[in-house]
């Protein structure tokens, strides 16, 4: 049997691509034999465990902040600050809701919200434990499990482009550039396979939330406010503020946010909405029309 | 005390605002057309669902008030997509959707005959089978007496609840259009059905249509709110019926701001409640 170190330069390089698909692979099933499935109920209703889910801290508090523009408990000073509107702290608001709140007494900018490190320990405190405990996110045995993956992956990645690298600068070739842009982009991929943000089971409760909630980015009027609910904090929870635009939150400058997993680091989107639930018309339901 | 729940049709653009409103929402119906049918990524998104709240699935296009027998393949699909998203029930329409292969994009009323009563309880015999749990079946609505019929809706209804083990989802909009339409009285036949069959409730609303003849009709459109009459037809159902129901509002379009919707369960909730305390004051 040939010594894959003696293979010629395109030969080596075919092996070494096998070679990283063959990781890769085993990397994933590994991963996914490692998780949990979903333990309990979903948080279906909790614009806040779902933000968390999709975009960690930072897109929690973005999330939370903008749920209490839209229901009137916060507003906008100006254009880059906002502070808790007075005399409304009503009862039985979530931790982390009264936290920002209360951080916002005098006008505060959109950023510092995000940025403040003891808000982020009290929305990860609120959300992770769920999360975890629901199988969304990964456990300490998990992430243990997923540290080892890595580790293995990319040694093993490694050390063979290393040894070839070794031969063939000992025989005097230099062409290794191929080689070594390979074990980059598979050392890459693995990397971010095996350290994920999330479990696979994490991975598909969002597909479920997007698929449930996909009608609404069909939306043509903006959504929220009156109604006084989440309904516009779970939509932006699942698909990110950015992901609707103007069409679903009014947003004073310099307000920005990304369309997934989170704005940069001053991001907030204002919210003004003036209307609930209203949305076009036509029967969604197949009825025919008549009879049923 | 009787825990009756109330809640309504689900439709994707609604779907934020039903979660938002959990806690005003006892349940939500789910119509499996289109994507609903085919895609098991639906599937498993609505088994998510089922595990937030409860789900009874509601189909539209079985056909079972037909004299041919149930399509087996849309009765497979059927099955698939119950298994997939465990409701806690399902249920289908008293109608007919297609006759010599061509569909007819409604759900017709059959001709009330004692040939369309074994034929339909042989299709839901037969869809049970499949599916693994009987249907509530529903009345129609329908602007035309269906031609070729013996007996009346309420003869024609009761004889089919006697021949089959379906229980009754009584459309109380669907009553109040066919006795607008024929001048009968919707809360006799109520009072004449047998209320121990019925298990759940439709709400919904209509508009006033004119025939070709100059008629003027009453159609069940789902899309306008309400009529009063037919809160008044919740009451009895709530005087009458012994155990819990659960009551559905359909709104299929023309959707106003989402609190109008919730204003009109709690209505629902009201006018059950009412007649659940008559009901104790008489017995």
């Amino acid at each position: 049997m040939t010594n894959p170190f003696d293979l010629r330069g395109p030969e080596f390089l075919v092996f070494y691509i096998a070679l990283g698909a063959l990781v890769t692979l085993a990397v994933a099933i590994m991963r996914r034999q490692a998780e949990p499935l979903a333990r309990t109920t979903a948080p279906l209703t909790d614009y806040l465990k779902i933000a968390y889910l999709r975009g960690g801290p930072s897109e929690a508090l973005r999330i939370a902040t903008v749920a209490l523009l839209d229901r009137g408990l916060m507003e906008m000073v100006d254009e880059h600050r906002l502070k808790a509107t007075p005399d409304k702290m009503p009862a039985g608001l979530p931790r982390t809701e009264q936290r920002v709140l209360e951080n916002c007494k005098t006008p505060t900018r959109a950023s510092a919200i995000v940025d403040d490190t003891s808000l982020r320990i009290t929305v990860q405190t609120e959300c992770e434990a769920h999360l975890v405990q629901a199988g969304l996110l990964p456990d300490e045995n998990v992430r243990t499990v997923h540290k080892g993956l890595v580790i293995g992956g990319l040694l093993l990645l490694g050390i063979v482009a290393l040894v070839k690298i070794m031969v063939a600068l000992g025989r005097g070739r230099t062409n290794i550039w191929f080689l070594i842009l390979a074990a980059t982009a598979f050392g890459f991929i693995v990397f971010r396979l095996a350290r994920p943000f999330r479990t696979a089971a994490g991975e598909a409760m969002l597909a479920d939330l997007r698929r449930l909630f996909s009608a609404a980015r069909h939306r043509t009027a903006p959504v929220g406010a009156p109604s006084g609910t989440n309904e516009a904090a779970l939509l932006a929870a699942v698909f990110g503020i950015g992901a609707f635009g103007e069409r679903l939150f009014r947003r004073p400058e310099p307000v920005r946010s990304s369309r997934s997993s989170g704005c940069g680091s001053g991001g907030f989107c204002g919210s003004g909405s003036s209307c609930g639930s209203a949305c076009g018309g036509g029967c969604g339901g197949g009825c025919g029309g008549c009879g049923s | 005390m009787i825990h009756d729940r109330v809640g309504l049709t689900w439709h994707p653009q609604l779907a934020a605002a039903i979660l938002a409103a959990r806690d005003r929402i006892d349940l939500v119906e789910v119509i499996p057309e289109g994507t609903f049918l085919e895609s098991r990524g639906t599937h498993r998104a609505l088994r998510t669902l089922a595990r937030e709240m409860p789900v009874a699935i509601h189909g539209v296009s079985l056909g079972l008030a037909s004299t041919t027998a149930v399509d087996e393949r849309r009765l497979e699909q059927f099955a698939r997509l119950i298994d997939d998203v465990q409701p806690e029930c399902w249920s289908e329409h008293l109608a007919f959707v297609r006759a010599g292969g061509i569909e007819l994009g409604h759900l017709a009323a059959p001709a009330r005959t004692e040939t369309t009563i074994d034929a339909t309880s042989a299709n839901i015999e037969r869809a049970a089978r499949v599916i693994g749990a009987y249907p509530l079946v529903e009345n129609v609505a329908t602007i035309i007496d269906p031609p070729g019929s013996a007996l009346d809706e309420q003869t024609w209804l009761a004889r089919l609840l006697a021949a089959s083990r379906s229980d009754l989802l009584l459309d109380l909009h669907n009553l109040y259009a066919n006795a607008t339409n024929f001048g009968f009285d919707a809360a006799v036949v109520l009072r004449s059905l047998p209320a121990e069959r019925i298990r759940c409730i439709h709400l919904a609303g209509g508009t006033p249509v004119h025939a070709s003849t100059g008629e003027q009709r009453y159609l069940d459109d789902h899309l306008h709110d309400v009529p009063d009459p037919v809160y008044d037809l919740l009451e009895i159902v709530g005087e009458s019926v012994p155990h819990a129901v659960d009551v559905v509002l359909e709104r299929d379009g023309a959707f106003p701001p989402f609190n109008h919707l919730l204003a009109q369960l709690d209505r629902a909730r009201v006018a059950l409640a009412r007649g659940r305390d008559r009901g104790r004051v008489a017995s």
